[in-house]
């Protein structure tokens, strides 16, 4: 633990701290759109304080907080704050969960209301009714009261008293991980928050005269832990709605260079969507100078994506070092390591990595991109995931990580828990958090290659599904650009490798879907030595996506399997080759 | 039908195709947005875009309340109709 700026090591203590010494100074400011325009809602730190001790006043009376209380809200409102801050200040274990919008998302907060057996949601006013009435019917055991926070104060402020309160007391659960009828609750206790906030504090330079801007919403980890980042050092924030920015990428950029902001935090697609969508002439007028943290995770950083976006945006003044990849999940709170302004890249050799291991590229190369150094206080281990052998720099194996910021595992899954959380090399060291996924370090840094569960082994060899599905991409116009997954298969006892594939027909030209797929096997079979995939060609349509736009190679992988691919224009799997 | 249709609609195919990284030729109107592959950022892309360009409120549902481009351009054609008749 570093040193605390304030007194206690609990959460609660220090946000009080922060915000009786900028509480007046230091502000929320919500862009609402209305129309078409963004709208300034100022809220102060203090107003927000005498929000939280309303509502942990009231909760400090309600039995059914001895559960977990779910909070709905609607993406990026400053409402959450006062009755998320509320649950902390009264001990009482919050669910920041996405506000549910159709059938499939209802039935997820369903079933986090079940996981966690809760019996109490707070909510806005305007929300109220919708959600009761759309959580009727769902066949849940315990009934579910929604209480509206935003309307008349629920108890008198000065009434509240400090509970007890320490280090190891539970903060929130985090359910970011489990399919939609199993979802996990990450157990996120008040000192793993103060442990990884004053992690990435230190990383990132954070001081009382940084601006926060960003959009990512309060029920994504990054969102969440961003804007206690901000309270906890005392920082003016400005937030938008996911919504205002998808909308307008260019909004967020206009924030930061009105605001001075010098800190914003994004998944890699977001900065992917900024490079393609916002114009030279929309950036005229803007001054990014003064943004020196751009920081890029919760998904894969892209070379490519990196180097775009410093182009588009170096006319307004943006600065190359202010772009930060970062590697972590919820199951460190947040973050585990960062990138310190000089972005490193590794051209590894393709056959190397295979094996393996990293050694400069010869012949075929992968490029790798690094995500930073390891956060102060975060060991960051590479271990063999089958024999638990810890790695030297420079080979690839499961990333392992031990710090106060690891979480205290899955809510109310035991065996779950001692398998990810309490793991142990051979030689006993430990505990650690087996993250799943794979990568290596070198000269200090980590380079994520890829996740355990999508790996291809082919023959001995690790192939990484990635390099396979971009290296198709190259061998004819009509593949280029659109999305395909590599998945393998086992198929009497040895490893298949089957590419799905979506193909734009009008691309085709001469070529049938038969010479295609020919092509396309042959030069991966060259490309990697490797057995002819089996192929099988998709429209668009029949590439199964995330909603942020990624493909999943899992649920492909099933579908595939189970004979339920949909879509399919062409398929040439048999192990010979021969189409059918 | 609105006589205005036509150029919007050609606006909106140039737009989708952008995000898809497709040609305008292979770009359907009649044709569900959903069966051809746009996303949720997509969708929310084109709410985006639409307002801007049309200078019109678009509600993000618009995606689901008009299925296909051909829908849309019926809609934004009339919604651009009723604000030229509320500002004469």
């Amino acid at each position: 633990m570093t040193k605390p700026h304030a007194p206690g090591h609990d959460l609660v203590s220090r946000l009080r701290f922060q915000f009786e010494t900028y509480g007046d100074a230091r502000t929320f400011t919500f862009l609402r759109e209305s129309g078409r325009h963004l709208v300034e809602e100022v809220t102060t730190l203090h107003e927000l304080d005498r929000g939280a001790r309303e509502v942990a006043a009231w909760l400090g009376a309600r039995p059914e907080a001895s559960r977990p209380v779910l909070l709905l809200f609607e993406p990026g409102d400053v409402e959450f704050w006062p009755a998320f801050l509320g649950c902390l200040y009264a001990g009482v274990i919050a669910i920041p969960a996405p506000l549910p919008y159709d059938e499939r998302s209802m039935q997820r907060v369903a079933a986090i209301l079940r996981d966690a057996d809760s019996s109490l949601a707070l909510t806005t006013a305007k929300l109220h009714d919708l959600l009761a009435a759309g959580i009727e019917g769902l066949g849940l055991d315990r009934p579910i009261q929604f209480v509206a926070t935003d309307e008349s104060p629920l108890a008198d402020a000065d009434s509240w008293t400090m509970p007890p309160i320490t280090g190891n007391t539970v903060a929130f659960l985090q359910y970011t991980s489990g399919s939609t009828g199993n979802p996990k609750g990450v157990l996120v206790t008040h000192g793993n928050v103060l442990h990884n906030v004053a992690a990435i504090s230190e990383a990132l330079s954070v001081s009382p005269a940084s601006v926060f801007v960003g959009w990512i919403p309060h029920f994504h980890d990054m969102g969440l832990i961003g804007q206690l980042v901000a309270f906890l050092n005392g920082v003016n924030l400005v937030a938008m709605s996911p919504l205002a920015f998808l909308k307008q990428p260019v909004r967020l950029l206009k924030a930061i260079s009105d605001y001075r902001g010098t800190v914003s935090a994004a998944p890699n697609f977001a900065y992917d969507l900024i490079a393609r969508r916002v114009t030279p002439e929309q950036l005229v007028g803007l001054d990014l100078s003064t943004w020196e943290v751009a920081l890029n995770g919760a998904e894969p950083v892209r070379r490519r994506t990196i180097e775009r976006i410093k182009d588009v945006l170096a006319p307004a003044g943006f600065k190359p070092s202010a772009m930060r990849p970062a590697y972590g999940m919820a199951e460190v709170t947040l973050l585990a390591t960062f990138s310190r302004g000089v972005q490193r890249y590794l051209d590894a050799d393709a056959d190397a990595l295979e094996q393996n291991f990293y050694a400069p590229a010869i012949d075929r190369a992968v490029s790798l991109v690094s995500s930073g150094e390891p956060g102060p206080g975060i060991d960051v281990h590479i271990v063999d995931p089958e024999t638990l052998d810890e790695l030297p720099e420079g080979h690839v194996g499961e990333i392992w990580l031990r710090s106060a910021s690891v979480t205290g595992g899955y809510y109310n899954r035991t065996a779950e828990t001692a398998e990810r959380f309490a793991a142990h090399t051979t030689v006993g060291a430990g505990p650690y958090l087996r993250t799943g996924d794979l990568g290596l370090l070198h000269d200090g840094e980590l380079y994520v290659t890829g996740r355990r569960k999508d790996l291809l082994i082919v023959n001995g060899r690790n192939l990484y599904p990635q390099d396979i599905e971009e290296f198709v991409q190259d061998v004819h116009p009509a593949v280029a650009g659109s999305r395909g997954v590599a998945v393998s298969v086992d198929i009497n006892d040895s490893e298949r490798l089957i590419l799905i594939q979506a193909v734009k027909a009008e691309l085709l030209g001469d070529a049938g879907y038969p010479e295609l797929a020919a092509a396309v096997k042959s030069a991966v079979a060259r490309g990697f030595d490797v057995p002819a995939p089996g192929v099988v060609f998709v429209n668009r349509a029949g590439i199964h996506l995330t909603t942020s736009g990624k493909v999943q190679r899992a649920s492909m992988r099933t579908a595939y399997l189970n004979a339920e691919l949909t879509d399919v224009v062409h398929e040439s799997t048999e192990a010979l080759g021969a189409s059918k | 039908m609105n006589a205005n249709r036509r150029p919007i609609l050609r606006w909106l195919t140039a737009q989708l195709a952008s995000y898809l990284e497709v040609s305008a030729a292979a770009i359907d109107p009649m044709r569900p947005l959903a069966e051809m592959g746009v996303d949720s950022v997509h969708a929310v892309s084109l709410v985006g875009d639409v307002e801007a360009h049309f200078d019109i409120d678009v509600d993000p549902t618009m995606i689901f309340d008009y299925p296909t481009l051909s829908h849309i351009a019926e809609y934004i054609g009339a919604a651009v109709a009723e604000q030229q008749e509320a500002v004469a």
